[in-house]
C-alpha cells in the first residue's frame, strides 16, 4: 500500500465518531509587552475517542496553543473547551491540576522530568499527586509502566544517566501513570533521532491500539502521516480539519 | 519507600550542596545566638549554689568602726530572726603596684576557719595571720595585683607609712570578687587585728546577717532590733550607711551581669532575623530556579498546596539541620561563655548545663522559622500559571513591567550598571532580601559601634561636669576637717577648695547617690526645670535638693510636688528634700551640712588626718567609691 501524502491525508474526509475533544469558537491571545499577539482566531474543532490525531502547521501556527488548551494548561480568551464531557475551560487553576492529574498524560518535546528523581521517581509522581492506591500500588503501576516502555532495567537511574529517547520513555511511562484516556504529545519526537522517534511512535500506536485517544504536534511529515487524521493549522485557523 | 514528594524535598538539596551548607551553617549560627539566651539561666544556677557555699548575707550593716567582743556579737545573734553574724573590719587603702600606688581594701575576718556568713573560701595557701594577707583570685584574673604567696605587698598605712605584708595565700569571696572587677580595687583579706594595724581604728564597721525570715518587713523589723541591740555598745554612732538586705536569688553583680547579657541577646535576635531573611532569599532563588519543575508538577497533576508543600518541607528540612547543628553549638556557646564569664568575673567554676526552655525556643525558632521564611516565595511561585512556568527559563522572566521600563530609561550610566540595576528592578523582592540581610549585618556592626560611642559621650561628658583638676578622699572612710582643709587651701598651686560628700540613699524605694557640695560649686551643673538652691538656703541649711534628671524621671519625682522623703542610712530620721530637676547629669544636692555635710566644723571634728593623706590626690572617677557611705573627701582646683 502505497503511503498517502500529508496534504492527501490532511484533505481526506474523516468520520467523527463520538467527540472527545471539543472546541467551539476558541480564540486565543498573548500579550507581549504592550502587543495583544492573537494565537488562535476562532477554532472549531471536533476529536472522536480513541482517534490517533496529528496536528501540523508551521512555527507560530497555534499547533502548541490547542494543545495547552485542549490539556487545560492554558485558557482559551473566548470559546468553549470540552474533554470527555467536561468544560474545562470553566475550570479553576486547582480543579485543572486534578482533572489533568486524572484524565490526560502530557508528553512534552524536552521530556520535562525532574532532575533530581530517578525515572522510577519520575513515573510515580502523578500518582504521589493524586494519592492514587497505596504507596506500594503507586511503585508497582509505575514500574510496570516504565517496563512497558523498555525501561524496566533503568528505574533508578536519574534523567541524566539516560539518553534522550530512554527519558521520553519515561516521560510516556509518566504520562501513564493514571492510565488517562487523552495522551498528548508536544513535538515528542522533536529532539529525537529519526529511530528513536519512529520507535516512540510506535509507542503512541500502541497506546492507541488500547483504545486511547492520542493527539501530537509535529513537524514531522512522515511522522504526520502516520497519524489516523491530521489538523492541519496556519496562522491561528485550522486549515484542514 | 518515600513519595516522589518528599524525595524530591531532599533532593533539591543535595542538588546544590555548598548552598544548603552555607544556609544551614548560617541558621545553626543563629539558633546557637539563641543559646545565648540561656546564659542568664546557667549563671543564676552557678551563683545559687555559689551563694549557699558562700553563705551570703541577708542582711549587711555598715557602721563606724566599732569594737564588739564575743557578749556582744552573741546579743545581735540572739536578735529575732537573726540566723548569724558575721563581723567584718574594713580598711580602704592604696596598695603599691610597681610605683603605681592602686587603690585597695583589706577585709578584716575574725576567724577563717569559722566563718558563718559571706565565707572567705582559701583558694590556695594558708589563712592570713597577723601581718600577713590572703589575696582575692580576681586580683590576679582582672590583672589588678598579681602576687604568689610567700611574696609581700606594700600598703600605705592609715599614719602614711608603708608597710609590707606577707601574702599568705589565696582567698575567694563573690562580694570581693565583685569589688575587684566591677569597681577595679584590689581586694586583700586579714585578720581583724592586721587591719586595726593599719588603720589605726579598732573594731569592726560591716556586720553580715543570715536571717530566717527575709521579706521585707521581717527585715525591717530585724534592722530595728539590730540597731536597738548596737545602741547598747558604747562607741555606737549609727549606721554609715544604709542597711542593705539582698533580694532572694540575687548575687553580687547579678544586675550587671543581666544586663551585660542583654546585650548578647540583641545581637543574637539581629542574627537570627539576618538568618531568617538569607532563608528567605535562599528559598526564593531556589523556587525561582525550579519555577520549570513548578510547571511540571502541574502539569502532571500537582496542586499549589501539593507542590508548595514540597518546597516547605525543603525548608523545614534546612530548619531541622540548622536547628540540629545550632542547638549543640548553643549549648557548647553557651556554657563556654557561661563558664568564661563565671571564672572571669566572678571567679566561680561554672559546670555544663543545658536550659531546656531556651532548647525548646530555639528548636521552634529554627523549625518554624525556614518556612515561615519561605512561604512568601513558594505561594508567589505556585500563583505562577502553568504555561508561564513550563516556558520559565529564567532569561525570559521579568523585566517587562512599569518599574523595568523606568530602569530602561536609565541611559547616563556605564553599560555594565545598567545592565546591574536592570537585574536589580527585575528580581525586585530578590533585591530588596538581600538589602535587608546587609542592612542587618550593617546595623548589627553600628549598633555595637553606637554602644561604643554613647559610652564614650557619656565618660566624657560626666567628666566634663567636673570642674575640679583634683579630687580628695581620705583613707579609712574618714572624713577631712578644718585643720586638713586649712591645710589643702594653703597648698602651694592650690587655687580654690570645695568640701564634698557621697552616700547611698533610697528615693522613692529605689537606690541613688547623693552628693553634698557648695552653692557656689565647682561642678558644672544644668537645671533643666526648677532652679539652683540659693546662698540663703545654705546659710538657713534649708533641706532642699536638685535631682538629676533620669533620677527624676524613674521614679517620679516633681520639682514642684511636695517633698520627698529621701532615706539616708547616715542621718538618724528621714530627711524631707524638695527637688528640682537638673540637666542631663547630676546631681542630688543636700544644702543640710551640719547634718550630712562633710565634717568641716569643729563641733563634730573627728580624728585629724596626717598631711601626708592630703598629699595622695586621686584622679576624679565619678562612680567609684571605694570608701562606701562615707565619701567625706574635697576637690580642689589648682592654679
Amino acid at each position: 500500500m502505497s503511503m498517502e501524502s500529508v496534504a492527501e491525508r490532511a484533505a481526506r474526509p474523516v468520520a467523527v465518531s463520538e467527540p472527545f475533544i471539543s472546541l467551539a469558537g476558541v480564540e486565543k491571545s498573548y500579550r507581549m509587552g504592550r502587543l495583544d499577539y492573537p494565537a488562535l482566531r476562532g477554532i472549531d474543532l471536533e476529536i472522536g475517542a480513541g482517534e490517533l490525531v496529528a496536528i501540523v502547521g508551521p512555527s507560530g501556527s497555534g499547533k502548541t496553543t490547542i494543545l495547552n488548551l485542549v490539556t487545560g494548561i492554558d485558557r482559551p480568551t473566548a470559546g468553549t473547551v470540552t474533554v470527555g464531557g467536561q468544560r474545562i475551560d470553566t475550570m479553576s487553576e486547582e480543579q485543572l491540576a486534578v482533572w489533568r492529574g486524572g484524565h490526560v498524560g502530557v508528553v512534552f518535546q524536552f521530556f520535562q522530568l525532574l532532575p533530581t528523581l530517578s525515572a522510577l521517581e519520575n513515573a510515580v509522581l502523578p500518582l504521589d499527586f493524586a494519592r492514587r492506591g497505596s504507596k506500594r500500588e503507586r511503585f508497582e503501576r509505575a514500574r510496570r509502566n516504565l517496563a512497558l516502555v523498555g525501561l524496566g532495567g533503568k528505574a533508578d537511574h536519574l534523567p541524566a544517566e539516560l539518553s534522550g529517547g530512554e527519558q521520553q520513555r519515561v516521560a510516556i511511562a509518566r504520562a501513564l501513570a493514571a492510565d488517562p484516556q487523552l495522551i498528548v504529545g508536544d513535538e515528542p519526537t522533536g529532539n529525537l533521532d529519526t529511530v528513536t522517534a519512529a520507535e516512540m511512535f510506535d509507542l503512541f500506536k500502541h497506546l492507541n491500539g488500547e483504545g486511547k485517544t492520542v493527539l501530537y504536534v509535529t513537524h514531522d511529515r512522515e511522522l504526520a502521516g502516520r497519524a489516523n487524521r491530521i489538523i492541519s493549522i496556519r496562522d491561528g485557523v485550522v486549515v484542514t480539519p | 519507600m518515600a513519595t516522589s514528594l518528599l524525595r524530591k524535598s531532599v533532593t533539591d538539596l543535595s542538588r546544590r550542596r555548598s548552598r544548603t551548607f552555607f544556609a544551614v551553617a548560617t541558621l545553626a549560627l543563629a539558633v546557637a545566638g539563641i543559646g545565648l539566651f540561656a546564659t542568664p539561666a546557667l549563671m543564676d544556677r552557678a551563683m545559687s549554689a555559689e551563694v549557699a557555699a558562700d553563705r551570703l548575707p541577708d542582711l549587711t550593716i555598715y557602721i563606724r568602726p566599732l569594737v564588739l567582743d564575743q557578749a556582744q556579737l552573741a546579743a545581735l545573734a540572739a536578735v529575732p530572726d537573726v540566723r548569724a553574724v558575721e563581723p567584718r573590719s574594713f580598711f580602704g587603702a592604696r596598695v603599691y603596684v610597681g610605683a603605681r600606688r592602686a587603690f585597695a581594701q583589706v577585709l578584716g575576718i575574725p576567724d577563717f576557719t569559722s566563718q558563718r556568713v559571706n565565707v572567705v573560701h582559701i583558694a590556695s595557701g594558708a589563712p592570713p595571720g597577723i601581718g600577713a594577707v590572703l589575696t582575692d583570685v580576681q586580683n590576679t584574673k582582672q590583672g589588678q595585683l598579681d602576687v604568689q604567696a610567700g611574696q609581700a605587698v606594700r600598703i600605705i598605712a592609715a599614719d602614711g607609712a608603708v608597710r609590707s605584708l606577707r601574702v599568705s595565700g589565696e582567698g575567694r569571696n563573690l562580694g570581693g570578687g565583685q569589688t575587684v572587677t566591677s569597681d577595679a580595687v584590689i581586694v586583700l583579706y586579714a585578720t581583724p587585728a592586721t587591719v586595726a594595724s593599719l588603720s589605726r581604728t579598732p573594731g569592726y564597721d560591716q556586720l553580715f546577717f543570715t536571717l530566717a525570715d527575709t521579706r521585707p518587713a521581717a527585715v525591717t523589723a530585724a534592722t530595728a532590733a539590730i540597731r536597738r541591740t548596737l545602741a547598747a555598745v558604747p562607741g555606737f554612732a549609727g549606721f554609715s550607711d544604709l542597711p542593705q538586705p539582698r533580694a532572694a536569688g540575687d548575687w553580687p553583680g547579678k544586675s550587671a551581669y543581666q544586663n551585660f547579657s542583654k546585650f548578647f541577646n540583641v545581637i543574637a535576635l539581629l542574627a537570627l532575623l539576618s538568618a531568617l531573611v538569607l532563608i528567605s532569599n535562599t528559598m526564593t532563588t531556589l523556587v525561582a530556579e525550579q519555577t520549570s519543575e513548578i510547571g511540571i508538577m502541574k502539569a502532571v497533576g500537582g496542586r499549589r498546596r501539593q507542590i508548595a508543600a514540597v518546597y516547605l518541607k525543603t525548608a523545614v528540612l534546612l530548619g531541622a539541620l540548622g536547628t540540629a547543628a545550632g542547638i549543640v553549638l548553643g549549648a557548647v556557646l553557651a556554657y563556654v561563655l557561661t563558664r568564661y564569664l563565671g571564672s572571669s568575673l566572678f571567679a566561680v567554676g561554672v559546670g555544663f548545663g543545658i536550659d531546656w526552655t531556651i532548647v525548646l525556643a530555639s528548636a521552634l525558632v529554627g523549625l518554624l522559622g525556614p518556612p515561615l521564611a519561605a512561604l512568601p516565595a513558594i505561594r508567589r511561585a505556585v500563583r505562577v500559571p502553568v504555561r508561564e512556568a513550563l516556558q520559565a527559563t529564567g532569561s525570559a522572566a521579568g523585566g517587562q513591567d512599569a518599574g523595568d521600563r523606568l530602569l530602561r530609561v536609565v541611559r547616563f550610566l556605564p553599560r555594565p550598571a545598567q545592565i546591574g540595576l536592570r537585574n536589580v528592578g527585575r528580581r525586585r523582592r530578590r533585591s530588596l532580601s538581600t538589602s535587608l540581610v546587609i542592612a542587618l549585618a550593617v546595623g548589627t556592626m553600628l549598633a555595637a559601634l553606637g554602644m561604643i560611642t554613647a559610652a564614650a559621650n557619656a565618660s566624657r561628658a560626666s567628666w566634663g561636669d567636673h570642674g575640679e583638676d583634683v579630687n580628695i578622699i581620705p583613707v579609712g572612710g574618714r572624713s577631712l576637717d578644718a585643720r586638713a582643709a586649712a591645710l589643702i587651701r594653703a597648698t602651694p598651686g592650690v587655687a580654690a577648695i570645695e568640701p564634698h560628700f557621697a552616700t547611698d540613699i533610697k528615693l522613692a524605694g529605689k537606690n541613688a547617690r547623693i552628693w553634698a557640695v557648695q552653692q557656689a560649686t565647682m561642678f558644672r551643673y544644668r537645671i533643666a526645670a526648677g532652679r539652683w538652691y540659693t546662698p540663703a538656703e545654705e546659710q538657713t541649711r534649708a533641706r532642699v535638693a536638685v535631682i538629676e534628671q533620669a533620677i527624676a524621671q524613674a521614679t517620679g519625682t516633681r520639682h514642684h510636688h511636695r517633698p520627698d522623703r529621701i532615706r539616708s542610712g547616715q542621718l538618724p530620721r528621714d530627711r524631707h528634700l524638695a527637688a528640682t530637676a537638673g540637666k542631663r547629669h547630676r546631681a542630688v544636692r543636700a544644702a543640710d551640712h551640719d547634718a550630712c555635710g562633710p565634717d568641716w566644723n569643729a563641733r563634730r571634728r573627728q580624728r585629724l588626718l596626717g598631711p601626708d593623706h592630703l598629699t595622695r590626690p586621686r584622679v576624679h572617677r565619678p562612680h567609684h567609691h571605694p570608701d562606701r557611705g562615707h565619701a567625706h573627701g574635697a576637690r580642689l582646683r589648682r592654679h
